[in-house]
Formats: structure tokens, C-alpha cells, sequence
């Protein structure tokens, strides 16, 4: 048994450390946890992911196999796209940043950004349930966009699909984020778990 | 596994740092490289309370050389280096090994199978064969950090280098593991005079002869060792070989296809040498045989090896693997990362079972989603000079018109071989290969040969591999133009120091080396600028060089713009602003060369409005689009200041 | 939408990095896209603009049959030097500062006048720095006299015109080759759209030219025979002398005009105009009469200019006598033949030498006829 969980957007955005505060918070929670990760020449703008895979029984790979995800939290809706072209499958949920980004590619004029219309039916095609919210002004909103990620984290916390405590993981933030961001990466999640009532559709 | 209350979570490279410092390793070292650059760095946070010695090294062989030097006197240490460094490390290693060290000494090399970061997708297991060295692999962070710590004394024990192989997925992927005690450093390290350690020819065989003989007892300890495990039936006939990840991939499609009950997996830690009679006691047992290991077939081949060695006492065995195009990825066996994925599809053949799928709906869903996805490429940084430095490059390539080219090598600058370089680099391969290209296309003038070549360089890569070539070209009267970009930091592998930094790794203040000081000892004609401040002056200046005779060595100097924003004081925060008065947008005969054709990642075009704007979250206010627009629509502000007066 | 023809590819094709490119330098300084060093012209980047004013400007493109009527030279036929109100000899009688002219001194003498008369607020002219041209935007007399002198080697004068027109407001005199007249002709008659420029150019003084070097070539040469020495002036006397002759502070170096020729720019040798006949006023060299110019004025405005000049007594005039009248436009009219024949034998066919070999016939035939000779 296990939860498998991909957290995907733009070098950049802070998914590296969602991911591991979340990976903390099921090794804390008695799971057993292991996180994919690959960084370097990715972080200079391209598509990045982290796989968590929270699971109990005999040991598991950092990487989740295709078609085999339960829960999407991405920073950006055509990477999330990305993702679920690969993981997902008829009971994958997602919680999804509806902010593009375009790649450098779409800016040059090169490529073309999918119409968010066409963007939104394709996700959710791929998807049993999708919230799309707007966690970049929540973060600008609190006066430092680094801590999209913590936003990202409070909305999955808020949406009840993990089983993991919201006190705990503010504990974590406490103990493993650093001090001059620790408040506020609190403050981010905690408006993340609220994003729920309002745009959160579940 | 028991789980308990002391495990942390910790990147691969962390536990193996960790597992460095229960071995008791006193002396850290190593070259910057994707994915093992967190290894010394992490070391670096152990050095003031353990009293360890931590330091990046100009390149691999001097951080192994040095490493040595620990180990001829008694201590152990510890190096770390990607696949690449490898090669570079591999002279010194094969010579090493021939000798008894006093120390235990410990080389990490982290390969990138389905390369992330790397220019080749090599298996370093093989320098272990050449060198005859164990070497061990682990299959989770956990085990990571216990093998290193276990090498470190292992390899004092026998008094010979021990290599822990680990690829990107585990170095740089997250476990659970325990932590152990931190024995206390108390030996004096000394040298042995009466014992030297010289690599004279008639002293050779001798040495190697006793080397093999030590590996055999090596081989003793690794057919015993619990870094080796079996699980499944006992009685399996089916059985899958697995190293490293590979046994975690093994097991999770085995269970995924319900078949735990038919076969059994044997991981193996031990690689080099293999534990020849475990393996043997498998192969009795088995009818088949699958191989699950990243890149090369390296155990597959010694299996088959012991296998003809023994095969009158044994069944008949069929062999899946890499070699008889078994298992595979979407580009073929032996190329690209293995994953759960691959190993089901094996299996799925082998056992001839349907790999599920999901509903024929969801399927063509699916399909029709990928149409809609655009590639994601990397690009140079907000504000990083490199933009600058390949634009001037460039530039000057077009005015000259004679078809010259750029050859460069690795760094965050290779991306000038991509859109955000402007496709300049044409030859790209190792570390310094650029430079020494250069050396040799000069020398073909006198077969007609006429296109100007630039080689560009780090200044990282160019105090690990640039200086010989420098040395070469200047020697063998070569007519290059070498161009250093010098960002101060070894900006790709995650902002390391190197020579040319300001201080060391340790935040102390230091003379940085300046290249055009090397440079000019050997008489090449100098120009240093910084390649944003004025782009049409950068233009001019590769023009000018390309002009020339001889060696040139130009430097194009300004610390890397994302490591600034990390360290940079915070009285003066500039920012571009575009005046969407000046801008005129789709009318201006520029064709939106901001966003499209500078494509910084901070430029961005707003259709609906039809006017260019910049994205202050991340523009690191460098000036070059500046400097370019034809409106003179864009300023820089000063934000911090705009803060403060409102 | 990349692989849609545009302009800048057309021009590409055509004109620029071809044997065609005058480096003229119209389409320098349009856009951050075209950029210059020496008589180097190179492009940065792809265009996705359809109809761009590099290519519209440029002297060597097909040009909008709506301007082509109105264009000599290069692109239409108006008699061996083109069309023209009157022809005659001047000098200048600019007294003051030592200065120094390449023959009569009249293209600096109009400039300075033009100036005094509040009729343009800049020139464009092409300074020496070291031994290599310059093109400048200068803003007072003093800058103007100090650019006098010819410099045999082809400097983009248009791309500093370019950037005159959006820096500032006003009017702008330039001393243009007969290339970098037809491109600023060009220009003129077609107004860029984007409502950018401020200023624009309001008298074309038009150099003769046979044909100019290349920066490299010059720079071979001077390697070869001068050094690093600076070259206080330089001349090619008319022929039969068949020479260079380049002044390095008093010592005279000759070098044979058959070495020189090697290093003339592949553009010139299919140029068609030797007079500048899209100037506002033309001006060259007098044959046998030193420290006098032969000038040719075309449009009102040349005309006039030289009329001010003449009445503040800053230039003096005579008349041209009918035999160097005659040579003039025999040596215009070879020319025009060497360039046509020039076309016709090369490889590479391009538009420019279909259109000037169609404009061959006309003047061929009328060079047959004799008319007006
Ligand atoms: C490349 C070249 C070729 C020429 N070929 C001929 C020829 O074949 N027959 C002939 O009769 N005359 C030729 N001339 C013109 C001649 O040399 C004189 O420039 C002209 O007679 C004007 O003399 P002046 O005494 O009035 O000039 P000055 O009063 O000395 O003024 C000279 C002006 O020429 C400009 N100038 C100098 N070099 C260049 C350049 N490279 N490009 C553009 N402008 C420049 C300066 O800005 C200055 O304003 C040529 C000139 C050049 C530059
Ligand atoms: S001739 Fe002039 S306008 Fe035409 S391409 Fe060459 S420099 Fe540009
Ligand atoms: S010969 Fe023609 S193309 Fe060459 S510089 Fe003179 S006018 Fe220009």
C-alpha cells in the first residue's frame, strides 16, 4: 500500500523542498518514504519533478512507474500536463497553480502556449478530480514569491487526500526551512490550507 | 525493515557524506559535478565540529592524488566525482592501487545513466575491472551511507582504494536513514619513509601480482558480505540479478505482475569483484536468469563469465539481460535510465503477460494531451553574463563572416550550443575540450583550412583542463582565440568555489587566480571586460580579436548573475522597467527582440496589450536588454530605493 | 511562421552576405537586428516581419515600381550621369583654421554653409580614426572641416544617418557615395511608418566614386606599404597614372592601381553609378585642374544650397569646359559597361543583376545612338 505523489513545475519554483518537507512529514508520521529527484542543468528553467512515494511493506523505488499516480501537486498547469501524460491514470487527483509559465521556447516565438480552454478539458481529462488554484498571488500576496511551494503544500494539506497532520507539517517548517523565511513559508501554507473553502473545488 | 524513531530523511549524497564521517574519513575532497557535487558539500558542514579537512579540488586526478597522500599516512579520506571525472581520476587510480595504503581511501563516482547533466552516459563500474579495486553499489540512501562508512575501513583493512558507485537517482533521491556514532580522530598521521610507494617498472609485477592475490581475499569477504541479498521462494528457478536501484525496480514489478511467488531476486552491493560462489549457488538453482543493472551489462557479463567457468556442474540457464536485448528502454538496451517500467515490460514478454493499461478512453485522452505539450528547454539564467558573452560572440561571428565557429565544453555555458546561446557552440565533449579542439583546427592552415575558431571556457573548467591546452597552444605556436567566461563560481554543479572565487569554500577571503595572469606568462594577447557593461564594446572586442594573429585570450568577467542575487547586499535591488509609452510593440521594426530574440526569461511579450514587460520577480537587472532596445524603452530602477521613498 | 518568406531573408538572399552589398549601411540601426563594424554588415537573429523598411531602403533590392520613376543610378536610367540642372567647377573659399580638402574643398564649404543657414542641425560625415573611416554625426563647422580629406575605403556613412533620424529632431545633411545616396533616396521617399524618426535628411551631397576598398583590403594594403604610419591624405590621380598615392606625413607612397584593385569591394564592381546621380548635388575631382571639384546639381535643393554658398562667398564657381564635360560622362558611361559586363559574367545569378541587366539594354542602346554625346 502506498500513496504515490509528484511534484512538478519550473526550475525554480521550490518543488525540491516540497518535496522533501513532505517526505518528512510521512517519515514522521510512521510511512515509509522515498523522494526521486534530479537536479543541475534542469534548474535552468526547464520541467522539473519530484516523485513522493509514501508506503508501507517492502521497499520502494525513488521513481513512481507510468500510470501509477495518485496525487498531482503542480506549480504549473502545462507541466502538470506534462506529468499526467506520463503518471497519470483514471483516479489521479490534482492540485494544480493555473499560472503559466512560458517556456523560452513559446516566448521566442518559437512554440505555441496551449489556449488555457484547451489546457484546463485536457488536464482534467486525465484527472478524477482537479482544483485549479492561484497559489503565485497568494504568494506575491505575502510579499515573497519563494514561498509558492509552502502555499502548494498548505492547498494538499487542505484538500484531505493525504493522511498526514497539518500541526505536524508546521513543525517541520519550523525545524527544517530557514529562519529568515520560516514565518512566512508558515503563513503561506496556512493561506494554502484555506484556498480550500474558496477556489478549491474538491 | 524496522523503523524507528532516529531515522531522517537524507539525499543520497547526504547519507554517503554521512557514512564518510562515521568511517572516520578525515579529508574530503573532490571536483563539482552533477549528480555528486552534495557529497563534499555536505562534508563541508561536518568539517568545524569533527575537525575534518574539506576543499573542492582544481580537478579529479589532484583531488584523488591528494586524497592519497591522506591515505599513504595513515588517515582515511574520501573523493567525489561524476562519471566524467572518472577518466580524468583514472590514471592516478590505476597506478595507486598497485601499492598498500596505510589509510582508507574512498572514491565516489556518481553516474548519470539517461544523462541529466552529462555529456556521455558511461559506466564507471569498469574502472574497478581495470584497476582492480572493489567496488560496491548501493540500492537506497540507507545502504548508501552504511557501505561507505563499511568501505572506509575495509579498504585500510586490505590497504586498497575502494570505489562506491551510486547514478543521479540515488545521489540525488531521498531515504530514510539511521544515523550511527561518529568514531573520535585520534591517529597522528605519518609517512613511512622505509616504505616508499613508487611505481618503478621493475616493481610492478610484483605489486600487481599481490594485488590480485589481496583481491581474491576480497572476493572471500564479498561472498559473505550483507550488502548482497536474496528474497524470494527458496526454491525459485526464475531468478532476477539485480544491482542498485535496479533490485528496487526488480521488486516492484515483480510484485506489480503478482509474481513473488515464482521469482527470486538476488541484489547484489558487491560488483567488483563479484561474490563469484554466491552467484554460482544462484545459477544451480535457476533455469532463468534476468538482469536488471543501470547502463552497461557489467554483472550480466562476469555472471555469463562464471557461468562457462563452472558450467559442467551446472543446469541449463537462460540469460536475459542487455546482451541478448532482454530489457530495454524506449531507445534500446544498455542506453538511458532503467526504471519499474522497463523491467515490467521484460517481464511482461518473458512471461508473456499484458502489462496493464488504462481504459481505452483515458488512453486516447492521453494521446490527445500530448499533442498540446511544448518542450520546456533550459536557457541562461535571468541576467546571466553568458547571455551577453554568446550574443557578442556571436555578433562578431556573423560580421567577420567566415564561417567560424565555437567549440566549448562543460559548464552552464555549454547551453550556448542551445536557442538561449544562440546556437553558437559546435563542438562540445569534455572538460576542456573546447580549448584543445581549437589547438589542433589551427594547425590546419597549411591544408587550407580557414574558418576563425573560438573556444570558450569556464573559469572552472579552465584551472581543471584549460590550462595544458593553454599551455599547448602557446607552446605549438597555435593561432587560437580562447575566450574565459569567468562567473566566479562553478555555477551548473550548484555555485561551488573554484580558483577564481573570491573566497574559499569555507567563506574565507582569497587572492582569486586570475586566467589572463596565466595567460599572459605565456604571451597571449589579453582583453578583459565584463561582457553585459557595454555589449556593442563586447562586440567590438571578439571582432577585434578575431582580427588578429596568434594567440588571444580574451576574459569576459562578471560573477553569475543567480549566485550574485544569493549573496548580493541589499541597498541596491535594480530592476528593468519597460515604459509601455516607449514601447510600441508589433509596429517596431525590432520584431520584439527582447523577448523574442534576447529571450531572457524576465522578457515577456503581452499580446492584448501589444507591449513588452518585464517580469520584476525575476529580472536580476543586468542591463543588456537595456542596452538594446532601439525605443530606449527599458530602464533600470532602483527598487530598493523606490521602496523606501514611498 | 518561420519558414514564411520575409524581408530580411529576402534581403539575406539578395543583397546582404552576397557580392551585391555595398555595406552602405541603410539597413544598419532600423533595429537592434542588423548590426555593423567597419564595412562588416551581419544579422543577429530571423525576422518574422514581412515587409521590413531594411529591405525597402536598401540600394540594391528591387524597389516599389511606385519610387522606382524617380531613381537613377542603380535603379533607373536618366543619361550617362544621370538627371541633372546644371554642371560646373567650384571651390571653396572657407578661410580660417588650417584645414584640409581632397580637392576643392566645396562638399565641406556647402555642409558649413548649410549649417550657418540653420538648413540642416547635424551632417553625417566620415571622419578619419587612425587610418580607417568613421562615419560620424557631427554638430558644429569645426567637426565638419575636420572630416575633410577622401578615405578610399567603404564605411556604412547610413547607419550613423539611421541613428541621427530617432536620436534627435531636425534636419540632416549627409556626404554620401553614390550608393549610400540612392539608399538614403530611398529612404526619403518612403517615410518609415512607425512615426520613430524625428529627425530626416534634408540634402544629399553625392561623392563621385569609381569605386571604393574594402576595410580589409585597405588594411592589407597599409599592412603592406605603409605600416602603422598615419596616412595624412591619399589621391588616385586620373588616368593614365594608374597609381595610389598615399601621404604619410611628407613621404609619398605609390602603389600601382592594378594591386589596389584586388581589394575593391565585390559590390563596387557592379555599380552603375559613378556620379551620384540620386544626390541632391554631386560632386568629384576636376581632370587637369587641380584644387577645383567638377559639380553637378540635380534637385532644387542642391541647387539652391550651392546658390547660398556661392552669394555668402563661401564658394567660388567657373565653368566646366566641354571636353572634361565629355570625358565626365564617358568615364560615367564605362562604368555603367565594366558593371553590366561584370553582372553578366558572374555565377550567382541574383535579382540585382537581372534588374540592372534589363536596365543594360536601355543604356547600351542610347550609348550606341550616341544621344546627347
Ligand atoms: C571612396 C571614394 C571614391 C571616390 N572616387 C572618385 C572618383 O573616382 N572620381 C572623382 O572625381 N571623385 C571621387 N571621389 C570623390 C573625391 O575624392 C572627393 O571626395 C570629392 O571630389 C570632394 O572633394 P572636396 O575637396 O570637396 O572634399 P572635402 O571637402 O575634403 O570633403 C570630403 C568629404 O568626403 C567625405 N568622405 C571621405 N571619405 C568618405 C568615404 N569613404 N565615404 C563617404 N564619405 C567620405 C568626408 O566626410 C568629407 O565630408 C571619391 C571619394 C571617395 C570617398
Ligand atoms: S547594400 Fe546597404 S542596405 Fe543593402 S544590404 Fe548592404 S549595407 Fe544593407
Ligand atoms: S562604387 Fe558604387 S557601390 Fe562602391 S562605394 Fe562607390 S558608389 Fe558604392
Amino acid at each position: 500500500m502506498g500513496i504515490n505523489i509528484i511534484i512538478t513545475g519550473v526550475g525554480g519554483q521550490g518543488n525540491v523542498l516540497a518535496a522533501k518537507l513532505l517526505a518528512t512529514a510521512g517519515l514522521e508520521a510512521g510511512w515509509e518514504v522515498t523522494v526521486g529527484d534530479v537536479f543541475g542543468l534542469t534548474q535552468r528553467g526547464g520541467s522539473v519533478a519530484s516523485h513522493v512515494r509514501l508506503f508501507k511493506g517492502y521497499l520502494l523505488p525513488p521513481l513512481i512507474p507510468c500510470r501509477s499516480l495518485d496525487i498531482l501537486v503542480a506549480f504549473e498547469p502545462l507541466e502538470a500536463l506534462r506529468i499526467l501524460t506520463q503518471f497519470g491514470r483514471e483516479t489521479t487527483r490534482a492540485i494544480i497553480n493555473d499560472q503559466p509559465v512560458w517556456p523560452i521556447g513559446v516566448q521566442a516565438g518559437r512554440f505555441q502556449y496551449p489556449e488555457a480552454q484547451e489546457l484546463h478539458s485536457a488536464i482534467e481529462n486525465l484527472t478524477s478530480k482537479t482544483a485549479f488554484i492561484n497559489a503565485t498571488r497568494v504568494a506575491k500576496e505575502l510579499g515573497n514569491i519563494q514561498v509558492l511551494n509552502m502555499v502548494m503544500l498548505g492547498a494538499l494539506y487542505g484538500s484531505g487526500w493525504i493522511p498526514l497532520s497539518p500541526r505536524t507539517f508546521e513543525s517541520i517548517i519550523q525545524s527544517s526551512t530557514s529562519s529568515q523565511l520560516r514565518g512566512l513559508n508558515i503563513k503561506a501554507f496556512r493561506r494554502g490550507l484555506k484556498l480550500k473553502g474558496s477556489n478549491l473545488h474538491i | 525493515m524496522e523503523l524507528s524513531a532516529d531515522r531522517i530523511l537524507l539525499m543520497g549524497n547526504e547519507a554517503i557524506a554521512r557514512g564518510a564521517l562515521e568511517g572516520g574519513a578525515a579529508y574530503a575532497t573532490g571536483y563539482p559535478g552533477n549528480p555528486s557535487s552534495e557529497i563534499v558539500e555536505t562534508m563541508f558542514g561536518y568539517q568545524r565540529e569533527h575537525g575534518i579537512r574539506v576543499e573542492w579540488s582544481a580537478n579529479e586526478i589532484i583531488a584523488l592524488e591528494a586524497a592519497a597522500a591522506f591515505a599513504f599516512s595513515g588517515l582515511r579520506a574520501i573523493v567525489t566525482m561524476k562519471q566524467n571525472g572518472m577518466n580524468v581520476a583514472s590514471d592516478f587510480l590505476t597506478t595507486v592501487s598497485l601499492n598498500e595504503l596505510k589509510g582508507g581511501l574512498v572514491l565516489v563516482v556518481c553516474d548519470d545513466p539517461g544523462p541529466m547533466t552529462s555529456t556521455n552516459e558511461q559506466d564507471s563500474r569498469h574502472f574497478a575491472k581495470i584497476a582492480q579495486v572493489p567496488l560496491l553499489e548501493p540500492f537506497t540512501a540507507s545502504e548508501a551511507k552504511e557501505m561507505m562508512r563499511w568501505l572506509l575501513v575495509f579498504s585500510e583493512q586490505m590497504g586498497i582504494p575502494c570505489i562506491l558507485r551510486s547514478v543521479s537517482r540515488l545521489s540525488h533521491g531521498r531515504g530514510a536513514v539511521k544515523l550511527g556514532p561518529v568514531p573520535s580522530q585520534e591517529i597522528k598521521p605519518s609517512f613511512d619513509i622505509e616504505k616508499p610507494l613508487v611505481g618503478l617498472p621493475f616493481l610492478v609485477t610484483p605489486n600487481h601480482a599481490h594485488l590480485l592475490k589481496k583481491m581474491k581475499e576480497v572476493q572471500t569477504t564479498f561472498d559473505k558480505s550483507p550488502f548482497n541479498e536474496y528474497t524470494g521462494p527458496n526454491d525459485a528457478n526464475f531468478i532476477i540479478m539485480a544491482t542498485g536501484l535496479g533490485a528496487l525496480y526488480a521488486r516492484e514489478a515483480v510484485n506489480m505482475l503478482h509474481l513473488e511467488q515464482q521469482i527470486g531476486i538476488l541484489k547484489i552491493g558487491t560488483i567488483w569483484p563479484p561474490p563469484s560462489h554466491l552467484i554460482r549457488a544462484y545459477l544451480k538453482q535457476a533455469k532463468d536468469v534476468l538482469f536488471v543493472e543501470e547502463i552497461d551489462p557489467f554483472l550480466e557479463d562476469q555472471v555469463k563469465v562464471l557461468y562457462a567457468e563452472h558450467a559442467s556442474k551446472l543446469g541449463a540457464v537462460s540469460f536475459y539481460g542487455k546482451n541478448t536485448g532482454d530489457i530495454y528502454g524506449p531507445s534500446g538496451p544498455g542506453v538511458g535510465e532503467m526504471n519499474t517500467d522497463i523491467v515490467l515490460d521484460a517481464l511482461g514478454r518473458i512471461f508473456n503477460k499484458e502489462i496493464s493499461a488504462c481504459a481505452s478512453p483515458y488512453e486516447d485522452a492521453r494521446k490527445q494531451a500530448s499533442i498540446l505539450l511544448v518542450p520546456r528547454e533550459v536557457a541562461f539564467c535571468d541576467g546571466c553574463p553568458h547571455r551577453a558573452s554568446f550574443l557578442a560572440i556571436k555578433a562578431a561571428l556573423e560580421l567577420d563572416g567566415r564561417k567560424g565557429f565555437v567549440v566549448g565544453d562543460i559548464g552552464c555555458y555549454g547551453l550556448g550550443a542551445g536557442p538561449t546561446g544562440f546556437n553558437q557552440i559546435k563542438a562540445l565533449h569534455c572538460m576542456g575540450s573546447g580549448m584543445g579542439n581549437a589547438c589542433g583546427f589551427s594547425q590546419m592552415a597549411s591544408f587550407g583550412f580557414n574558418q576563425p575558431v573560438v573556444a570558450v571556457i569556464g573559469d572552472s573548467t579552465f584551472f581543471h583542463a584549460g590550462l595544458p591546452a593553454l599551455i599547448n597552444a602557446a607552446f605549438n605556436k597555435a593561432d587560437g582565440l580562447f575566450i574565459v567566461l569567468d562567473n566566479a563560481v562553478t555555477a551548473m554543479t550548484g555555485f561551488q568555489v573554484n580558483p577564481a572565487s573570491p573566497f574559499t569554500a569555507t567563506g574565507k577571503a582569497t587572492r582569486p587566480v586570475l586566467a589572463e595572469d596565466i595567460a599572459r606568462s605565456v604571451g597571449a594577447k589579453i582583453t578583459v571586460l565584463d561582457p553585459i557593461e557595454d555589449i556593442q564594446e563586447s562586440i567590438h572586442a571578439v571582432y577585434a580579436a578575431l582580427q588578429e594573429e596568434g594567440l588571444r585570450f580574451l576574459v569576459f568577467r562578471r560573477p553569475c548573475a543567480t549566485f550574485e542575487k544569493k549573496t548580493r547586499a541589499a541597498e541596491e535591488i535594480l530592476k528593468a522597467r519597460i515604459d509601455p509609452e516607449s514601447c510600441i510593440g508589433e509596429i517596431c521594426g525590432c520584431n520584439r527582440f527582447c523577448s523574442r530574440v534576447l529571450a531572457c526569461p524576465s522578457i515577456q511579450y503581452d499580446k492584448d496589450k501589444d507591449r513588452a514587460f518585464i517580469n520584476e520577480d525575476t529580472c536580476n537587472g543586468c542591463g543588456l536588454c537595456v542596452q538594446l532596445c532601439p525605443r530606449q524603452a527599458i530602464s533600470l530602477v532602483n527598487i530598493q530605493k523606490e521602496g523606501r521613498s514611498a | 511562421m518561420c519558414g514564411m518568406q520575409n524581408d530580411l531573408k529576402r534581403l539575406r538572399e539578395e543583397v546582404l552576405g552576397t557580392d551585391v552589398c555595398t555595406a552602405c549601411g541603410t539597413c544598419v540601426n532600423l533595429c537592434p537586428n542588423i548590426i555593423s563594424i567597419e564595412d562588416r554588415i551581419a544579422v543577429l537573429a530571423d525576422c518574422q516581419i514581412a515587409s521590413g523598411n531594411c529591405y525597402r531602403y536598401c540600394p540594391r533590392t528591387i524597389p516599389d515600381p511606385r519610387i522606382a520613376e524617380a531613381l537613377c543610378g542603380d535603379v533607373g536610367y536618366g543619361g550617362p550621369v544621370g538627371n541633372y540642372s546644371n554642371y560646373l567647377i567650384a571651390r571653396s573659399r572657407l578661410s580660417g583654421k588650417h584645414s584640409f580638402f581632397q580637392y576643392g574643398g566645396t562638399v565641406t564649404a556647402l555642409l558649413v554653409e548649410a549649417m550657418r543657414q540653420g538648413l540642416i542641425d547635424y551632417a553625417v560625415v566620415t571622419k578619419a580614426v587612425g587610418n580607417f573611416p568613421h562615419p560620424a554625426i557631427v554638430k558644429n563647422e569645426e567637426e565638419i572641416i575636420s572630416a575633410g580629406g577622401s578615405k578610399y575605403a567603404l564605411s556604412p556613412t547610413n547607419k550613423e544617418v539611421n541613428r541621427a533620424c530617432t536620436a534627435g529632431s531636425g534636419k540632416i545633411g549627409v556626404v554620401a557615395l553614390p550608393c549610400q545616396a540612392t539608399g538614403l533616396r530611398k529612404k526619403q521617399l518612403q517615410p518609415r511608418e512607425d512615426g520613430v524618426e524625428k529627425a530626416s535628411v534634408s540634402l544629399i551631397i553625392g561623392l563621385f566614386c569609381t569605386w571604393a576598398l574594402s576595410q580589409a583590403g585597405w588594411r592589407a594594403l597599409l599592412n603592406r606599404h605603409v605600416g602603422s604610419r598615419f596616412v595624412k591624405a591619399m589621391d588616385i590621380p586620373p588616368p593614365p597614372a594608374n597609381i595610389m598615392v598615399i601621404d604619410v606625413g611628407g613621404e609619398r607612397k605609390t602603389i600601382p592601381l592594378d594591386e589596389v584593385g584586388k581589394h575593391v569591394r565585390p559590390g563596387c564592381k557592379v555599380c552603375l553609378d559613378m556620379t551620384a546621380e540620386n544626390a541632391d548635388i554631386s560632386i568629384g575631382m576636376v581632370e587637369g585642374k587641380a584644387g577645383w571639384n567638377t559639380v553637378i546639381t540635380r534637385t532644387e535643393q542642391g541647387a539652391s544650397m550651392l546658390e547660398s554658398a556661392v552669394g555668402a562667398g563661401i564658394i567660388e564657381t567657373g565653368s566646366l569646359d566641354q571636353k572634361a564635360w565629355d570625358h565626365l560622362r564617358e568615364a560615367s558611361l564605362n562604368k555603367k559597361e565594366q558593371a553590366l559586363k561584370e553582372a553578366e559574367a558572374r555565377a550567382k545569378r541574383l535579382p540585382y543583376y537581372e534588374r540592372i541587366i534589363k536596365l543594360g539594354k536601355k543604356i547600351r542602346d542610347e550609348d550606341k545612338n550616341g544621344t546627347e554625346r
